[in-house]
């Protein structure tokens, strides 16, 4: 009888051990981890254009994309504080943006269909925007430079949790060309010329 | 007037002892014989009746069956077919398919007299053949509030001929509630040993295995069943007793 005792008990130990573990699963396996590589945003650093292995400080960056701020009558009101229209710092999701000095961005790229054909975004990229909304003087002013991103999307699977993240393919980097540009040349980086897939390398070199 | 009665109780009980340790035991064998029932039981899981019933995305039926071959030993296997619907924020997932286990119990309990209920434990290996279907799912993007939310797929894709091979431990009771009927319980703890995936996505719900993890190959499951017992044959339970004699 004793021995039957133990039998069971040690059994039914096992299994309760078990079944906390697995509980304990549960929750690792339900929730996206904050730390899990998901859909990457395009990273972007800015160099001298004399002095090229040399990161330099853009003054009083703003980053939008383009359209965010045109109503529904094709006005664009240029902002004059920081919003969520504005992308958010490559290291802090609560810092925007706007009116801050920085040589690294991170734009998030909308996600579409797969395949053909391409997908293409803008981004405006405001130099200088201290001089349009601090001082009043007419001849000075920001210098808004405008890129254009193509790219086609790849839809990995990621966890059961995390469900699937893209990856962004045959990447083009091009700057529109307007009268006064401060940007001089946009490289793309040979090693994410394929595929983008993770935020832990620079994707893009924009010189000025 | 107390410590006397005490004292007196105590006295009569060594006495009393001394006096039964005195007299010689003859004690002799007496034994007892009770017809045990040996045959096939067939039955169902309820719960897996009671979720298909209750739940939208669960339909699924199970049989369960089991022979005796000793006195403790019996054969048992289950036969099975589920369709699970797991949804969640990212994925929405249609696994369908057939499963069976076989393997064998071992009955713990020791049994009174002529009853046959059984506290036992089992060990299974178990198979199963199914489809899963992606029905649709959102990318995960982190910065997707920035370009006005989630984009979603909704082709479905199915992804058929997967596979899978499982071990499994139970636990379990069977009582016998009405003659030859009887219900249990049991829980289960399983381990995949290997399973066919298919290529960038993973099986989510094996049928008969239930739900994976992608931290461990452990799963777990349980079963309420209600099962009759076809008798095909009878042994002797023979009992010896330890009796005192009578002179």
């Amino acid at each position: 009888m004793k021995k039957i005792f133990q039998k069971k008990y040690g059994l039914t130990l096992l299994l309760s051990l078990v079944a906390i573990s697995t509980l304990q699963n549960c929750e690792r396996d339900d929730i996206c981890a904050a730390t899990t590589q998901t859909t990457p945003r395009l990273i972007i650093e800015f160099y001298d254009a004399t002095d090229t292995d040399e990161l330099l400080n853009v003054s009083r960056i703003t980053v939008y994309r383009d359209g965010v701020f045109t109503d529904e009558n094709g006005v664009t009101t240029e902002p004059t504080e920081a919003s969520d229209k504005i992308i958010t710092t490559y290291n802090d999701k609560d810092s925007y943006v706007f009116n801050v000095t920085s040589n690294k961005i991170a734009l998030p790229l909308l996600v579409g269909a797969e395949g053909q054909p391409p997908i293409t975004v803008r981004y405006v990229l405001e130099k200088d925007t201290n001089l349009r909304i601090e001082d009043d003087d007419p001849l000075t002013n920001s210098n808004i430079d405008i890129i254009e991103i193509t790219y086609n999307t790849e839809f990995v699977y990621v966890s059961r949790a995390c469900g699937y993240s893209s990856n962004f393919n045959n990447l083009g980097v091009q700057r529109i060309t307007d009268s006064d540009q401060w940007i001089t040349n946009i490289e793309i980086e040979e090693t994410t010329q394929e595929s983008i897939k993770d935020e832990n390398t620079t994707h893009v070199r924009i010189y000025h | 007037m107390y410590a006397s009665i005490i004292r007196s109780v105590i006295l009569l009980l060594l006495f009393s002892t001394i006096a039964l340790a005195q007299e010689e035991k003859k004690t002799v064998n007496d034994t007892l014989v009770f017809k045990q029932k040996y045959g096939l039981r067939i039955g169902t899981d309820i719960s897996k009746l009671a979720r298909t019933f209750l739940s939208d995305d669960y339909t699924g039926f199970e049989l369960i069956g089991d022979y005796r071959l000793t006195k403790r030993i019996y054969i048992a296997g289950e036969l099975g077919n589920e369709e699970r619907v797991l949804e969640s924020e990212v994925l929405h997932n249609t696994t369908k398919g057939s499963y069976f286990k076989a393997g064998i119990d071992m009955n713990f309990y020791q049994n009174w007299l002529d009853m046959e209920n059984m506290i036992y434990g089992g060990i299974r290996i178990g198979a199963s053949t199914f489809t899963q279907t992606l029905d649709r799912y959102t990318i995960y993007d982190t910065n997707n509030q920035y370009w006005d939310g989630r984009y979603t797929v909704e082709d479905s894709e199915e992804f058929s001929g997967l596979t899978a091979l499982w071990t499994e431990l139970q636990i379990g009771l069977k009582a016998e509630i009405f003659n030859n009927f009887f219900a249990g319980f049991n829980v289960q703890l399983k381990v995949l040993i290997s399973d066919k995936a298919p290529g960038d996505y993973e099986n989510l719900y094996v049928p008969g295995y239930n739900r994976t993890y992608d931290s461990s190959r452990f799963g777990g499951g349980y079963s309420f069943n209600l099962s009759y017992l076809v008798p095909i044959f009878k042994k002797d339970k023979i009992i010896i007793q330890e009796k005192e004699a009578e002179e």
